[in-house]
């Protein structure tokens, strides 16, 4: 036994004394209560009490509803063990702080909160939001860089995160900004719409006037700006929708360039006045 | 006494989000209570500490991947990493201690025990910290892990890397102690 305690010379225990206090601090341990002739035992129920107490009621009150008011003497030693069936977005939290990503910037968002129940930690709301947000930027990038399959697949992801937000004013805000993402990627894909559905293509001959002509089929555009042609179209042929013809890469004459210039005349020194 | 079982813990270790989940739930109310029990009410809040709590379960996810080389019971993993955050916490305070001690514990807006329950709260927790500083280091970390946080003498022995035996006759030296130094703990009340 490595007995650690100062003063070494001390006498031994009673056995007695050791169990009875033993099963006192298991009973304090479980929140019970203490002996009602324990001064000392009372004031470490309370401070026990107290140190579960105020700001902290989720994780206490939730997990230990099914302690019996212990009382010292009865109280064996055992191992409660509640397995608590915990929701998939808390898991999904957790994952996100062992991989350091939004979990961590959800746990230090909520640093500076007055009262910061620890339950913040495990927020999942929060990393589904953080989340969601992400996966619309994301989109919105891949919108303006013309990756198109990566966007729709974006929008489509932050769609699901979007369904895991349960604060209706949250899931409504980033809705509205999910379809602004939405309209970015409809008009970034739709002048290379299907063309069969090619819209305003003139008869030959027809003569274009202009304001009427070569507006969009409104199945197709949703109302997006499209390209009209100007005030200035009456004398021209009506845009058609140009079909993107593979330009080839033609070879281009090669120059013979010369590697070596001729010397040029160089101001010297004394033209520069030295 | 809460400790988590083998099984849950050997799958949180290798990754499973669920078994994550449980175990942090499982262990997220004895660290916020070692933590206050350490580090006590600052400005008659508990918030420091419960800041404290929070690093210190996010510190056990990041090296839960570590645990299994440890070969370290559970709870001694989990509360060798509270030991040190706490120790951080404190030199931290030490450092900047004319802040802390003077933050004011009147001027509470809210709080939800009610002014009268929270000060007599607060007051026993003072008095119990008061009386718990004339412990060794080592007896009152026993306290701590037996009564605040509700571990086992088993428990507690693997945290300190003493045998349970040894555990028990300290408690009850630790008790002993304490018992002589109540009766003071009931009268003076440093503030």
């Amino acid at each position: 036994m490595t007995d650690r305690t100062p003063s070494p010379p001390e006498q031994p225990v009673d056995p007695d004394v050791l169990w009875t206090d033993d099963l006192l601090l298991d009973a304090l341990g479980r929140g019970g209560q203490a002996p009602a002739d324990d001064a000392i035992a009372a004031l470490l129920a309370a401070w026990r009490a107290d140190l579960a107490d105020p700001a902290d009621p989720p994780a206490v009150a939730a997990d230990e509803p099914a302690d019996p008011p212990a009382v010292a003497e009865v109280v064996p030693i055992t191992r409660a063990r509640r397995r608590r069936r915990v929701r998939l977005g808390v898991a999904a939290a957790v994952l996100a702080v062992i991989a350091g990503g939004t979990g961590i910037a959800a746990a230090q968002a909520t640093h500076g909160s007055p009262l910061w129940p620890i339950t913040q930690l495990v927020n999942p709301q929060r990393a589904a939001v953080l989340d969601a947000e992400s996966a619309i930027e994301a989109a919105r990038q891949a919108v303006t860089e013309g990756r198109g399959a990566d966007a729709q697949r974006l929008v489509d992801r932050a769609a699901t995160l979007i369904s895991r937000v349960r604060d209706a004013s949250v899931a409504a805000r980033l809705r509205t900004e999910l379809d602004a993402v939405r309209q970015l990627l409809a008009t970034a894909t739709t002048p290379a719409g299907p063309p069969g559905a090619t819209p305003g293509a003139p008869v030959p001959g027809a003569v274009p006037t202009p304001g009427s002509t070569a507006v969009p089929g409104a199945g197709q555009g949703g109302g997006q700006p499209v390209p009209t042609p100007g005030p200035t179209g009456a004398g021209h042929p009506p845009p058609l929708p140009v079909p993107s013809l593979p330009v080839p890469s033609l070879p281009l004459p090669s120059l013979p360039v010369p590697t070596s210039l001729p010397p040029l005349p160089l101001p010297t020194p004394t033209l520069l006045g030295r | 006494m809460t400790g988590p079982d083998a099984e849950l813990v050997e799958r949180a270790v290798r990754g499973d989000p669920d078994a994550t989940a449980d175990l942090l739930e499982l262990i997220r109310p004895g660290v916020v209570r070692y933590c206050r029990a350490h580090l006590g009410r600052v400005g008659g809040r508990y918030t420091t500490a419960d800041d404290v709590g929070q690093e210190v379960c996010i510190a056990v996810l990041h090296a839960l991947p570590r645990f299994r080389d440890e070969g370290r019971p559970f709870s001694a993993f989990v509360y060798g990493i509270a030991a040190r955050k706490v120790a951080d916490a404190q030199r931290a305070a030490v450092r900047h201690s004319a802040v802390v001690l003077t933050g004011t514990v009147l001027d509470r807006p809210d709080g939800a025990p009610g002014p009268e329950q929270q000060a007599l709260a607060a007051d026993v927790a003072r008095r119990l910290s008061h009386v718990l500083r004339n412990l060794s280091d080592v007896h009152r970390e026993i306290v701590v892990l037996r009564v605040a946080v509700g571990l086992s003498a088993e428990e507690v022995g693997g945290a300190l890397g003493m045998s349970a035996g040894a555990v028990r006759v300290a408690q009850s030296r630790a008790l002993a102690h304490l018992r002589t130094l109540a009766p003071s703990a009931f009268k003076e009340v440093p503030a």
